[in-house]
């Protein structure tokens, strides 16, 4: 989830050559995560939440209590991803149940590659409780 | 106290700004001409394929009716009113003859006199051919006109048709509207054909493109085109100067809140040190002069309201430093984003120069960034909650060196730790100051040397005096003020790695800690950098923070 269309479009390319890019759905806020929540009725959820926090509407924060609240979302992995390195805004983080925090990087040498590392670990090395 | 400006962090930055929004500017220029002259590529290949379709279309009706003009069953009077239709259609034909002597020529009367002063070329060039032949473009009453014979077999012995034709009728009819935002030449040799737009302005060289119109009849013409001012400049102009105009005006505004920023900062700073300077006034009155106690009272509820004031005043500029760097670190992360996307993807695409561009961009961009990350550090460490505990700080400091030769063994080197007093103070600020003390002594040395680095501390008038020595290229005495100012460096940036940030934060942990910090020593005869902490005293009172 995340509202910078600049920000979704380097992290869609590194995706999509890792072959990553199919499988991801970009929500711009809260909101739409709700209505797209809503709209699974067919029980099958995501596999893994990259959280951007400073959204417009329903921010990250808001959306973290939501995403624990229901069944479906409970236990999928919340990666957030924030361009804040404040104490105050990691700590909500774990506290609110969010799995991992990482700051968004710059590297001009592989733009969004961290975020391709970081979905790695989640999907391929992470084992998730149902 | 006096405030200086220390413009250095403002002018570095405006001056980022302005190279990364010029060298964009230059990039965005190259890309549109590129794509400028692809379009004009495109645009010339599209033209010559409608005059070719255009002209052959021509040949083949002209080849149609001349089988039926020749067709022996057919009436005598077929001839005059077809050919007449048919000039009608076609005013590029101007006149048509016919080799039966039974079917007069027709045409216009200029057209006629054009064929029948064509006629003996035509004949002596097909002088042994049997099939068609075109001659051209031969001039009449200053006008490229071609000759064509055209063979039809029906009639024996086989017949042939004569016709005068003039490529600009067909060529103004088929190019006059396309010919928008675009010159159009068109030359069979050296004979100009058509042009619009019809001034003798020279043609652009360097923004023309040309194509070649086979005409399959034994004559290939060329056609140019080339964007005219109007269309040239309009390319030009709109992307890349938004890039520019956007990059300065972004550039200005971040060199202004950075300016205003640390501005800020230091007169804080020296409110603070004010501040605690009128304390220590009031502690020495209540300490000396019990009959002033109504006055001390009353400077003490000064100092605590104006305390008060301050400490608003700088949650605020925190507060707005910190929204400011941490949202430019956004737009400015992009640019460093975009560039490197760029670059990789279109790689094959882009000259020497272009790639070159591109790696001072990124560079930049990035050097940027890290500058914001350093300016957030130091915001965080003015806002980070102070938490006091007794510590051992000769194990305190062993473990700074341990981490430094496992962290960044480029600036860990030998450490000789003397005495240490403990202190109450926060563990973590402590760490950083010893930790940033130890790596610039050990980074700064004279490159010649090995660098010894010597810590040590005492305690004396109710304060712990630490110090990191080093025998390093060291500084001049008369610099020794900004060596704890934000952004202030004494030494260049390539030889010594570092964003003059760190020993601004030191400064600031120790006047969290209420206590002091300066440095002596002397150009390349090492520093020596001090601190001070407040401890408790024999009466068992605690020194504020």
């Amino acid at each position: 989830m995340e509202d910078d269309a600049n920000d979704v479009a380097v992290a869609m390319r590194a995706l999509s050559r890792s072959s990553l890019g199919d499988r991801v759905k970009v929500l711009r806020d809260g909101v739409e995560l709700l209505d797209y929540l809503d709209g699974s009725v067919d029980g099958i959820g995501p596999k893994l939440i990259l959280l951007d926090l400073k959204m417009p509407r329903l921010d990250g924060r808001a959306a973290l209590r939501e995403l624990r609240k229901r069944e479906i979302t409970r236990h999928v992995p919340v990666v957030v991803v924030s361009s804040s390195s404040q104490q105050r805004d990691v700590h909500d983080c774990y506290e609110l149940g969010a799995n991992s925090f990482v700051v968004k990087q710059f590297n001009p040498y592989a733009p969004g590659e961290y975020l391709v590392s970081a979905v790695r670990y989640w999907l391929d090395m992470n084992e998730v409780a149902h | 106290m006096s405030i200086s400006l220390g413009p250095a962090a403002t002018s570095i930055i405006l001056l980022l700004g302005v190279v990364i929004s010029v060298l964009g500017w230059l990039v965005a220029r190259r890309q549109i001409e590129i794509e400028m002259a692809r379009q004009t590529t495109i645009y010339a290949s599209t033209l010559a394929h409608g005059v070719e379709a255009q002209i052959g279309s021509l040949y083949q009706a002209l080849h149609r009716r001349a089988e039926l003009w020749s067709d022996p069953q057919r009436s005598p009077d077929f001839w005059q009113p077809s050919v007449d239709l048919f000039l009608r259609e076609n005013p590029s034909l101007l006149a048509i003859a016919h080799s039966d002597p039974s079917r007069p020529m027709l045409g216009s009367a200029e057209g006629m006199r054009a064929l029948t002063q064509l006629m003996p070329s035509i004949v002596a060039s097909a002088e042994g051919t049997e099939g068609d032949v075109v001659i051209g473009p031969v001039m009449f009453e200053g006008r490229p006109l071609f000759g064509l014979r055209v063979k039809t077999d029906l009639a024996s012995p086989p017949a042939r048709v004569f016709a005068a034709f003039d490529p600009s009728i067909a060529l103004h009819e088929l190019l006059d509207e396309r010919a928008v935002g675009y010159g159009i030449r068109v030359e069979a040799g050296d004979r100009e054909l058509f042009r619009r737009p019809a001034s003798g302005a020279a043609i652009p060289a360097e923004l023309a493109q040309n194509d070649s119109v086979s005409l399959g009849i034994g004559s290939a013409w060329t056609l140019s085109t080339w964007p005219i001012a109007t269309t040239a400049l309009s390319y030009y102009q709109q992307g890349p100067l938004l890039v520019l105009v956007s990059g300065l005006l972004a550039s200005t505004l971040i060199a202004f809140a950075v300016h205003y920023g640390t501005l800020a900062w230091r007169r804080a700073d020296a409110l603070r040190d004010a501040n605690l300077e009128l304390a220590r006034q009031i502690e020495e009155t209540q300490r000396g002069q019990g009959d002033l106690r109504s006055l001390s009272g009353e400077l003490e509820e000064r100092v605590e309201q104006r305390t008060a004031e301050l400490h608003e005043t700088i949650v605020e500029l925190e507060t707005f430093n910190y929204s400011v760097s941490h949202d430019l670190r956004g737009p400015l992360g992009a640019v460093i984003n975009f560039a490197a996307i760029l670059r990789e993807d279109y790689e094959s695409r882009l000259d020497e120069t272009a790639r070159d561009i591109l790696a001072r961009i990124v560079r930049s961009a990035t050097a940027a960034v890290s500058m914001m990350d350093a300016l957030l550090a130091y915001s965080r460490s003015g806002r980070s909650e102070l938490r006091k505990a007794p510590l051992d700080v000769a194990r305190l400091v062993r473990e700074v060196e341990q981490e430094l030769v496992a962290i960044s063994p480029q600036y860990a080197c030998a450490v000789k730790i003397g005495d240490l007093p403990d202190v109450v103070a926060d563990e973590s600020m402590l760490r950083f100051i010893f930790s940033n003390l130890i790596s610039n002594a050990c980074k700064f040395v004279r490159p010649a040397d090995s660098p010894s680095v010597e810590v040590g501390g005492r305690v004396s008038g109710g304060e712990a005096v630490f110090h990191v020595r080093d025998a390093g290229v060291g500084f001049d005495m008369r610099f020794a003020e900004k060596l704890f100012k934000v952004f202030e460096r004494l030494h260049p940036s390539d030889e010594y790695p570092g964003h003059g940030v760190g020993l601004a934060i030191v400064a600031r942990m120790v006047r969290r800690h209420g206590g002091r910090v300066w440095a002596q020593g002397a150009v390349g005869k090492g520093a020596t950098f001090y601190f001070t902490i407040p401890v408790r005293d024999g009466s068992g009172d605690a020194t504020k923070s």
